[in-house]
């Protein structure tokens, strides 16, 4: 009895491994993934919702347009939780996987620092269309590539700006992240060129509530403006804060802060306030509003900021993908990475090219105030 | 630092003090009693705020007018969390009254992430905005005083005052003080001791839950992981202040809540340039500071019973 049970085991062993071995080979012929790393959850989980429907949407296209030459793609999503610690172990995670062949990588410039190197280790080309921080493609990684102006170019044109309208004494917040930080340092930095005075620069942390300690202090000293480098939920605070205290300066924050979370943190307080956004406003962008209406359609919510970039960035991956396929007939991660160093592409943000670091070369950004609950673009800079 | 502003920090100071004092009772009830650090207590809070916004949406709705709709979230809410409570305590604490301590601290971080991850796939994960039922407020020689911060402040105060009245005055209070001497020897003695455990989990509950209404009409939204850093200050206060000791708690609260606000702005006033920076290290020195001298916390030592 007991060798019959054994037998019996050993068969079974044998015939799961044979199946196994037999539909890996099939499946290599014929699949490949394109993984995202995104914050689904956490504290920026509504942005990078959007970013992950829109790369849906890109991958649904591509599947069912048959422009892979007979290959499937499937999406292979991680979540990131906003959270570094989190964004290395997905970034580990998905490099085990040998089918993904590109990475829509991270929101999060926090993220994306520690993550790239891992893409980088493993030859895989990622791309991000959010994070901002200018270190990330400082670094020399080949592999690593993003969509969006970085906060050099968002902080230095912000700056002139100000000076424009007429502001001299600045007051500066940020929610020391390496994404909030680095922009309101860079922020800092370019005051003194353009004239306006930086009367402080202080930081906060992110999930607090309460900013009226730092913002009674900021009162007492008389700024005309004040800057936050950060994300939605502190923006739409300090703003509302600000008020309560009686504190009537302009408030102005960035592309972090730009989006319906700000004003529903905020409420009424947030009118007024302005916010830069790399690129063009959605309304100027070419062919945008057949990727609004296709996404509002699917998802039934309305894109909000980050969606037409991931939408790019996918689409970006996959042709260069889909081109090294008609190729040399196989996926190679390396030489997606070459075709992407040479790649042209004009998406739903605009025409897509990269520099020599990996940063996209259309370095335009917007600045928008807020006017009956609603972002209107006030000018677009570029440089 | 002007006149002024050294006051409107005080307000400041006072209000969020306030709002860790509600909470901190709630950890130092049921450390009093059955020696427990409730980590799912921050989550009882947000779970509390979202119920009120639930109510308060749904009646605004129908139109009815504010104060009422404020006055029934508050009533609802405290309600509901108050059973949630007791069905938590039942489920997740009380087959473990017995076990190591540690199984139960395991058992109440299981049950915080369980809510804060309900609350977040059922509600969503966004901040959601709270109406401002209680808005404006004055301002004297330039401090601006909201009457939402006189509420935070002088509730938090009163319901001290009462919980106080309970546990000193009332038949229920002196079985909670002799539960937490003794749990067997009041057991032997004929109290109903998982009534009472049951009423400690209520009581703190709705606590939270008035808490977290509080929090939503003052800082106007609320999110499913707003429970944790409120929770980790909160029990901060509760050992600066002497855990299980009710005027510890709101001691500790109050003084965490002025060293946020008032001692890091005049640090800041004095030279220390990024002391905002430092606000949370500069308020945990302090309370490193006091248990190094004062271990058992401020008022640990002159109240022997706990609760």
């Amino acid at each position: 009895m007991n060798n019959l049970k054994r037998y019996l085991a050993l068969i079974s062993i044998s015939g799961v491994l044979a199946c196994q071995s037999g539909g890996g080979a099939k499946q290599e012929e014929k699949v490949f993934k394109l993984g995202a790393v995104l914050p689904l959850t956490g504290p920026a989980a509504a942005p990078g919702n959007e970013m992950n429907n829109a790369v849906l949407l890109a991958v649904d296209e591509w599947n069912s347009s048959n422009k892979l030459s007979g290959y499937k793609v499937t999406l292979d999503s991680k979540d990131d939780a906003a959270d570094p610690k989190q964004a290395v172990s997905s970034a580990h995670a998905l490099m085990s996987d040998s089918l993904v062949a590109a990475v829509v990588a991270h929101l999060n410039s926090g993220c994306f620092l520690p993550a790239s190197r891992i893409y980088h280790e493993n030859g895989v080309a990622a791309m991000s269309g959010a994070t901002t921080n200018p270190e990330i493609t400082q670094q020399g990684y080949p592999e690593i590539f993003r969509l969006c102006t970085t906060d050099l170019v968002q902080g230095e044109l912000t700056v002139p700006y100000l000076k424009e309208a007429g502001y001299t004494k600045i007051a500066i917040i940020h929610d020391k992240t390496q994404y909030g930080q680095g922009l309101a340092q860079v922020v800092k930095d370019a005051c003194p060129k353009s004239g306006i005075e930086v009367l402080s620069f202080d930081g906060i942390n992110v999930g607090d509530k309460d900013f009226k300690a730092i913002l009674t202090k900021i009162k007492d000293q008389t700024p005309d403006v004040i800057y936050f480098g950060g994300m939605y939920d502190e923006a739409g605070l300090i703003v509302k804060q600000m008020r309560d205290l009686g504190m009537t300066q302009q408030f102005v924050s960035d592309d972090g802060a730009f989006g319906q979370d700000t004003i529903d943190a905020g409420g009424v307080a947030t009118e007024g306030a302005m916010f830069t956004m790399v690129g063009k406003p959605l309304t100027e962008m070419p062919q945008v509003a057949e990727f609004l209406t296709k996404y509002e359609k699917r998802f039934g919510v309305k894109v909000q900021n980050y969606g037409p970039y991931a939408y790019d960035v996918a689409n970006i991956l996959l042709t260069a993908i889909s081109k090294v396929i008609s190729r040399i007939g196989g996926v190679d991660k390396a030489a997606i990475v070459q075709e992407l160093k040479q790649m042209e592409y004009d998406g739903v943000v605009g025409h897509t090219a990269f520099d020599e670091k990996g940063d996209t070369k259309n370095k335009v950004i917007t600045i928008y105030r807020v006017q009956e609950g609603k972002f209107v673009p006030l000018k677009t800079m570029g440089m | 630092m002007s006149l002024s502003a050294f006051f409107q920090q005080l307000v400041n100071g006072l209000t969020l003090g306030g709002m860790y004092a509600l909470v901190a009772l709630g950890y130092t009830m049921v450390y009093g009693i059955i020696e427990l650090i409730n980590f799912a207590h921050g989550d009882i809070f947000m779970l509390g705020a979202f119920l009120g916004l639930m109510v308060l949406n749904f009646l605004q709705g129908w139109g009815l007018p504010t104060g009422f709709a404020l006055t029934a979230a508050f009533g609802v809410s405290m309600l509901l969390t108050a059973l949630i409570g007791a069905g938590i305590e039942r489920i997740a604490y009380k087959p473990l009254r017995h076990s190591p301590r540690i199984t139960l601290l395991l058992s109440a971080i299981g049950v915080s992430i369980l809510i804060q991850n309900i609350v977040m796939l059922t509600c969503s994960r966004d901040l959601q905005p709270f109406p401002r039922a209680i808005s404006g407020g004055m301002t004297i020689r330039g401090v601006v005083l909201e009457y939402i911060q006189i509420l935070i402040a002088s509730s938090s105060l009163l319901l001290m005052l009462g919980l106080d009245l309970l546990v000193h005055k009332t038949r229920i209070g002196q079985a909670m003080r002799a539960i937490a001497q003794d749990l067997e020897a009041s057991q032997m003695m004929g109290i109903n001791v998982n009534q009472v455990i049951r009423v400690t989990f209520m009581v703190g509950s709705a606590l939270a839950a008035a808490g977290g209404i509080m929090n939503g009409l003052y800082y106007g939204g609320i999110k499913f992981d707003m429970g944790f850093l409120v929770g980790i200050k909160a029990f901060t206060a509760a050992v600066l202040g002497g855990i299980g000791s009710l005027r510890g708690a709101m001691l500790g609260g109050f003084i965490l809540g002025l060293c946020e606000t008032i001692v890091v702005a005049l640090l800041s006033a004095w030279g220390l340039t990024r002391a905002f920076d430092y606000k949370d290290v500069i308020a945990f020195a302090i309370l490193i500071i006091v248990l190094i001298f004062m271990p058992s916390g401020l008022l640990g030592e002159h109240l022997p019973e706990k609760v």
